[in-house]
Formats: C-alpha cells, sequence, structure tokens
C-alpha cells in the first residue's frame, strides 16, 4: 500500500480516537495484503527482546536500582560465633580468638585478631584487651530473635560491672534495645532475652564493661525471615 | 502448556493478550504484534508525515509502543464494546508517541547544534544517599501493606535486572503464591468488626492481587455462644470483603464461581477463618505491574524524600 493511499493523518487519527473499528479493520486488511513493512523477522526478535525486561519508573535513577540489588542481595548470613573455652581463657594475650561466620549458601569467612590491644572481627567488633568475655549467639523464630548471652570476667579476672550489658540496633543512630530484651540486672553468666524484630536483616551489638570500665563489644547480623 | 494446540490466527485479541498476560505465551503476542504492527506503522508514518527517515522512524516507534501496550494495556479499563480493544489501546499510544515524537523532532530543528557547555552525562548518585534508610522504609512498609510475598519477588526483578535477562514472571508467578491471612480473631459473644479492620482490608488486597484466590469464610463458634453468632461472624467478614472488593468472579469448568464465600464453622474459638480453596497466585503480568509500578514506584518516593532532606 503506498503512502498516497492511507488516509490523510487527521483522518486516521480520528478513526482512532473515536475507536472507529470498521475503516480501521478495512485498512488493516489492506495493509496485511501488501508488502512487509521493513524486515518484520527481525523487528520481531527484537521485540520478542524487550518483553519482560525489568524496567524501572522514569525519575528512578539506575545507580539507585543497583545499590538497591546490592544492599538486598548481600549473602544472608547467620553468625554464630564460635569462641574456643580455651581461646577464652587465653584472651587477647593469644591475640588468637577466631569468629567464624557461618552462610548457609557459601563458604565460611573467618578473620583473626592480629592488634594485641583491640582486635577487630568481622565487621566492627571491638574488644578491649582487658575487658570482660562476651560470647553471643542468636536464634530466629517467627520473628522473634531469642539472644543467649555469655559472660564473664576478663583476663585479670575483673567482675562484670552490674547492668552495662547494652544491645544496640545498628540502624539509623542505633536504637537501644535493651529495655526489650528484659535482660537480667545481675552478674547472671548466661542472660536470654527475645526480641521481636521484622523481616529482614538486622545487624546487633551487644557490649559489656566491667567494673574497672574495660568494654567488650560485639556485632551480629540476624536475619528474620 | 496446552499452546501447541491453540489456533492463534483463529484467536481473538482478548484470548491472545489473556495468553500472555497468564501464561506468557510467545506465539499469542507475537501474533498480536503482526496483527497490530501494520497498522500501527500506517498510524505513525502518517502522523510523522514529513519528519526525515520517517521510513526508519515509524516501524521503531511502533515496536517500543508495543511492548509499553503490553504493559500497560488494562482489559478492565478496555471499552467494552469493542471487538478489538487491545488494538484500539495500541493505536492510542501510538497517535500519542507520535505526536510527541513529532514535536520532540521540531524542537531539535529549533535548536542548531547542543550547547557545548551543557554537561550531558548522567548525574551520580548522591553518595550521601542513605540506602539503608530507603530499605528500612520500604521493609516497614511492607509490612503495613501485609504482602510479605512481594519481597522475595523484588529480589528475583533486582536479580533479572542486574542480569540482563528477562524476568521469568510466569515462574515467578507460580513460586511465590499469595498466602490469605490464617484468622480473624473476635471478641466471645460479638460479631463485631472493627477492631479486626486490618486484617480484613489484608484480605482484601490479596483478592484484589489474585484474579483466582477465592476465599471461604468459616465462622467459629466457642461452646458456650448461641451458633448464630458463628455465622454472623462470617457474614461479617464476608460483607466487608465484598463491599471493597472489585467484582469478579473465577471462571471454571462448572460455571463462575464467586470469590468469597461463607460456610458454616463447627471449630471452637471465636474467630473467622480464611480457607483458600482456589489460587492464591498473582498473573504475571499483575505481578509485574506489583514490583515495576508499586514497589519501585515506592522507592522512588522514598528516593526524593532522600533527595529532599
Amino acid at each position: 500500500m503506498s503512502e498516497q493511499e492511507l488516509p490523510e493523518a487527521e483522518v486516521l487519527l480520528g478513526w482512532v480516537e473515536a475507536g472507529d473499528e470498521q475503516p480501521l479493520d478495512a485498512l488493516e486488511a489492506r495493509l496485511a495484503a501488501g508488502p512487509a513493512v521493513g524486515d518484520e523477522g527481525a523487528r520481531w526478535s527484537k521485540v520478542r527482546g524487550q518483553l519482560d525486561r525489568p524496567v524501572a519508573p522514569d525519575g528512578l535513577p539506575d545507580a539507585v536500582v543497583d545499590q538497591l540489588h546490592h544492599t538486598l542481595s548481600r549473602p544472608r548470613r547467620v553468625q554464630w560465633l564460635l569462641w574456643p573455652a580455651s581461646v577464652l581463657m587465653l584472651g587477647a594475650a593469644l591475640a588468637a580468638s577466631t569468629m567464624v561466620w557461618v552462610d548457609p549458601g557459601g563458604p565460611a569467612e573467618t578473620s583473626q585478631g592480629t592488634d594485641p590491644s583491640g582486635m577487630h572481627r568481622g565487621d566492627g567488633d571491638v574488644v578491649d584487651a582487658q575487658g570482660p568475655a562476651l560470647q553471643v549467639a542468636a536464634t530466629v523464630s517467627a520473628g522473634t530473635v531469642q539472644l543467649t548471652v555469655d559472660v564473664g570476667p576478663g583476663p585479670e579476672g575483673v567482675p562484670v560491672a552490674p547492668g552495662s550489658l547494652r544491645v544496640v540496633l545498628l540502624r539509623g543512630d542505633g536504637v537501644d534495645v535493651t529495655d526489650q530484651l528484659d535482660l537480667p540486672d545481675g552478674e547472671a553468666r548466661r542472660v536470654v532475652g527475645e526480641l521481636a524484630l521484622p523481616a529482614g536483616v538486622h545487624a546487633l551489638e551487644v557490649s559489656v564493661s566491667d567494673v574497672e570500665g574495660h568494654r567488650t563489644v560485639q556485632q551480629l547480623e540476624v536475619r528474620v525471615p | 502448556m496446552v499452546e501447541h494446540q491453540v489456533e492463534w490466527p483463529k484467536a481473538d485479541e482478548r484470548a491472545l493478550w489473556q495468553a500472555w498476560s497468564e501464561d506468557r505465551s510467545e506465539a499469542a503476542v507475537e501474533e498480536l504484534w503482526r496483527r497490530c504492527q501494520r497498522i500501527g506503522v500506517a498510524v505513525a508514518r502518517r502522523t510523522l508525515q514529513g519528519v526525515a527517515d520517517v521510513d526508519q522512524e515509524a516501524p521503531g516507534l511502533v515496536d517500543e509502543v508495543f511492548v509499553k501496550a503490553l504493559r500497560t494495556y488494562d482489559p478492565e479499563r478496555a471499552a467494552a464494546g469493542a471487538d478489538r480493544p487491545f488494538r484500539g489501546w495500541f493505536l492510542r499510544l501510538v497517535r500519542t508517541a507520535s505526536i510527541d515524537q513529532r514535536r520532540k523532532r521540531a524542537r531539535d530543528h529549533l535548536i542548531d547544534e547542543p550547547d557545548a557547555h551543557v554537561d550531558h552525562t548522567p548525574q551520580p548518585v548522591d553518595a550521601r544517599l542513605d540506602i539503608e534508610r530507603i530499605v528500612a522504609h520500604l521493609e516497614a512498609w511492607n509490612r503495613a501493606e501485609g504482602l510479605a510475598e512481594d519481597w522475595p519477588v523484588l529480589l528475583a526483578w533486582l536479580q533479572c535486572r542486574h542480569d540482563g535477562i528477562r524476568v521469568p514472571w510466569k515462574t515467578l508467578a507460580a513460586e511465590h503464591p499469595v498466602v490469605a491471612p490464617a484468622d480473624i480473631p473476635f471478641q466471645t459473644g460479638s460479631a463485631l468488626l472493627p477492631a479486626n479492620e486490618p486484617a480484613v482490608h489484608a484480605a482484601l488486597r490479596k483478592l484484589d492481587l489474585c484474579p483466582r484466590l477465592v476465599l471461604d469464610v468459616l465462622g467459629g463458634r466457642m461452646a458456650s455462644e448461641p451458633s448464630h453468632l458463628a455465622g454472623a461472624r462470617g457474614e461479617a467478614v464476608e460483607d466487608a470483603l465484598r463491599h471493597g472488593m472489585k467484582r469478579r468472579r473465577v471462571s471454571s469448568p462448572r460455571g463462575p464461581v464467586e470469590r468469597v464465600s461463607v460456610s458454616g464453622g463447627s471449630v471452637t474459638g471465636a474467630r473467622a477463618s480464611f480457607d483458600v480453596r482456589s489460587g492464591g497466585h498473582r498473573s504475571p503480568d499483575s505481578l509485574r505491574m506489583r514490583v515495576e509500578k508499586v514497589i519501585l514506584g515506592k522507592v522512588l518516593a522514598l528516593y526524593r524524600e532522600e533527595e529532599g532532606r
């Protein structure tokens, strides 16, 4: 069908605007009998490639979507701190405590303390060489995180300061959730508390001090399904 | 999959679009494209008349519009009496896109040379953008919406985008069913709803998302209560759901099925229970709309809030 045989633009657009199907049907039939428009096979292949292509809304920068992907696709890690008793006894003097991140979907990551005055473990754990012993484990069930925290005197045998245990949810400026845990304010070596958290990955920081002010801090990451 | 048994050339547009929307049938969508593209090119070519390279411009524009039309076509909003509702929608988009293109060309023509001093490189996202804050807000919003099912689908979408591959919406829809709320507790001896509205609204949202989700509302009863209370509770829930729900019926070989029904409960306990009798799956298109329009739309709003800080 040649260009001249097509109705004028105003007429054509008028049919479209009015939803006038009869002349459009007639035009479509005439066009179908005519020559192909370009390489229709190649065009269809290109269209096919565009179907279901992920598309972000207009105005949302690709970089934000990439950051979102990076943040949400981080390996889901359940952290367990394996701190052998012998290492606990030797403390910072040996500077050899070992933290193992158990990742169900990938290889375990191990980081070892290197600085005798302040060992760094994983993402930001800092242990005062003189600080109390601290061991944290978390179990997750039905939106509730159960924290089991074992505390004890440091290598010098300095007692733990009563009420010094703090649990902070690392979000924004940090949210102190110690009160929500209803932890005993005594010298119990093991304290257990429950924390209701929404689904997602949460970073917690547990800290404890002894009566001389030495402080031990540990961070852990929990995933609530 | 019985796709090979369907004679797509004889199928009407509704069947073709439905086969694409629900089963991701490429044969169906190819037939739809084959039918629409020539008349689309004719409309675009006429509207762009006088523009340079119109022969190259029109087919490319039409192909882009076809993909957009597939994404945005809503059979419920289409003209009820039209024989070719998809073509009507597609041609309207072709018309609009062609006019826009013509105006753009006219503007470009007025500007002889691009301004060498204008930096056209895309602006990097502000390094201070707190994506963790956005994620936290998104999580909270997702919880408030009562659609925990959205999260894994969003992750799959992001993964597909990252890998540059097509999103397997059909697979995602099959793998991520919508879970209806388990039940709505009532006070003993009461059939009042107000305190329980969030649960009803959650069920309502899920009914609207899933064309095939059929809920049975069961009225439970305490032994000490009169038996009619159980039915009254179930009916109160049913009324609340029907009141806000888009009126849809599910087609089945035995005829249309009401999407919400009430059954007499024999379970003890003062609660109305939801029982999913059918479906619980979203269509691939509703899943895509949910991610691209709703969830990422929310991300866009949060991003703008962050920008404004």
